[in-house]
């Protein structure tokens, strides 16, 4: 069952996916439904990673999207101490990681890991899984989940 | 067959003048943004010894804001032939905007091309400052929402898995910004003479997104840099000794423009495939290179640049840095045992002498080979400009004298 978690990774205010948009609203809606999804071509089954309006691989726009298993390793890290604007000053530093999903390591997703803001606490290797954070919640007109991830053993 | 070599634009045009505008730390510089363009246009009209009316072509990169038409008809030039916008951000295009501007000069389409830049960071936006608020879409949405808002965040990820896979250290990565610094002390233009640094004080220096520091960084700054490139027949008319244009490419390999991070060979500078272009545009290889100018968006990323460029081997140039090689000797510690072999950014570069957007690396390969280097390296023939580390489209170029 996915895991929905009511935290805020960042504060209010800060940039949020428009569950909307043109290339990307099948992943944000899936994520509403606790799922992860990479959009995936309907016709040669090719993964690509942002979500574009064409396969890069055969040209055709039939795109559809394919549930993976929401597992991944941290590729790369950030923790950032300088902030780019007040409201992410007053949030403190914060994580990025580059992840390699553990069923398709040839995409990669940006995600932020829940509790893990302090130095030392990310490295190249760990393990994370995936958890659905209700940015903006049911009571909002059009709901925003995001995906956030967790460290697991 | 392969005709591309036939096709070379090597030696069909030169660069014959070089200028820029006062440099400043962001904010310090009140003339407008426009006003630095025209007088780094001026100023290298004046070095080539060229009427700036005899101007007919303008190139540049990145959306300047300080567009052809408006140049041309503000400097009152006699006739505007060829404008040119290289697309792409970042500094991926410098040499991308002097490549274009030269391939207009062997079309036919201009005589007297200038390249140029102006980037006024406190007249406009800081690049390590953002305000992105609300609902955010396209291509860039994932980055933006993850909290990678400034260029520092988003390449010390790069930057940690290139340092991860190779065992590189902080301390291999400030060897670039000293060398950097050393330079610009022989330079009085550039904002960081009277303010050197040591390795010391890059391994304090204060963290901007870990593994980045921030000597690690590319400085924000106000000024504006400009070339003018002609024919070789025209350029023996003028003042400065010639130097030719010897090879340059521009682009990007398979689909290193994935966003959301997402480019192959992301342990690298994304330069695999321009390298190889370029070296053959040019008909020689990395040994044959006496002097370097490689743009320093990030400390990491000039390592990155020095493999994919064949300076030094995959993984190694963390050591390659060491023992004085990329500092000029005048400047190198005595006795470091590679003192001077290769020198890199001796302007000072985007680290310390101010960051046009990299252009002012294009007016230093160029003053390199004619003479007028604040820092010369001796015997210097052939020099290197890469412009874009880990940007797609990015460019190089090669000149010699």
């Amino acid at each position: 069952m996915a895991d929905f978690v009511d935290t805020k990774y960042f504060p209010d205010g800060h940039a949020v996916p428009d569950p909307n948009d043109t290339l990307s609203h099948g992943f944000w809606e899936a994520a509403r439904e606790g799922r992860l999804v990479v959009q995936q071509c309907r016709d040669c089954d090719t993964l690509q990673h942002p979500p574009e309006l064409i396969c890069h691989a055969c040209h055709r726009f039939d795109l559809g999207w394919k549930d993976v298993a929401g597992r991944a390793t941290v590729y790369s890290f950030t923790r950032t101490v300088h902030a780019a604007n007040a409201l992410l000053r007053e949030r403190g530093p914060y994580n990025v990681v580059l992840l390699e999903l553990d069923d398709h390591p040839e995409i990669r997703l940006l995600g932020n890991v829940l509790d893990a803001d302090d130095e030392g606490a990310l490295a190249i290797g760990m393990r994370v899984q995936v958890v659905f954070e209700r940015t903006q919640s049911h009571s909002d007109a059009d709901e925003i989940v995001q995906p956030r991830w967790r460290l697991v053993d | 067959m392969d005709d591309n070599v036939a096709r070379s634009i090597r030696d069909k045009v030169c660069v014959v003048g070089v200028g820029e505008s006062e440099y400043g730390r962001h904010g310090s510089i009140t003339s407008p943004e426009f006003q630095l363009a025209l007088e780094a246009i001026l100023a290298a009209c004046n070095d080539a010894g060229l009427d700036p009316k005899r101007l007919d072509g303008f190139a540049s990169y990145a959306n300047d804001r300080n567009d052809a038409i408006r140049t041309a008809t503000a400097l009152g030039v006699d006739r505007l032939s060829f404008n040119n916008m290289f697309w792409g951000g970042g500094g991926g295009g410098v040499a991308g905007a002097v490549a274009n501007g030269a391939a207009a000069i062997v079309a036919g389409y201009a005589d007297y091309v200038v390249a140029y830049r102006a980037l006024a960071q406190g007249q406009y936006r800081r690049f390590g400052q953002a305000e992105i608020t609300g609902r955010v879409g396209g291509q860039d949405m994932w980055r933006l929402t993850s909290g990678l808002l400034t260029p520092s965040q988003l390449f010390a990820l790069p930057i940690r898995r290139y340092m991860h896979e190779y065992g590189v250290t902080s301390e291999q990565l400030g060897r670039i910004a000293v060398a950097s610094y050393k330079h610009a002390q022989h330079n009085p233009r550039a904002v960081m003479n009277g303010k050197p640094i040591t390795i010391e004080d890059h391994q304090n220096s204060r963290i901007i997104a870990d593994p980045l520091r921030l000597y690690d960084c590319c400085q924000e700054t106000d000024g504006a840099a400009a070339v003018i490139l002609t024919t070789p027949e025209r350029a023996r008319d003028l003042q400065r000794p010639l130097v030719y244009l010897s090879g340059a490419a521009q682009g990007s390999g398979f689909r290193e423009g994935a966003m959301s991070e997402n480019r192959p060979d992301y342990s690298t500078a994304a330069f695999s495939d321009v390298a190889q272009r370029l070296y053959k545009s040019a008909g020689i290889g990395p040994e044959e290179i006496d002097v370097a100018q490689l743009y320093e968006n990030f400390t990491g990323l000039v390592l990155m640049s020095i493999e994919d460029f064949g300076l030094a081997g995959r993984g190694e140039a963390g050591r390659w840095v060491e023992d004085g090689r990329i500092e000029h000797k005048v400047v190198a510690d005595p006795g470091a045992p590679h003192a001077g072999e290769l020198p890199i950014n001796t302007s000072g570069g985007n680290l310390a002498e101010a960051y046009t957007h990299g252009f002012e690396l294009m007016v230093e390969a160029t003053r390199q080979l004619n003479g007028t280097a604040t820092l010369p390296v001796e015997g210097a023939r052939t020099s290197l400009l890469v412009s874009g580390p880990g940007v797609a489209p990015a460019s190089a170029l090669i000149l010699h004298n």
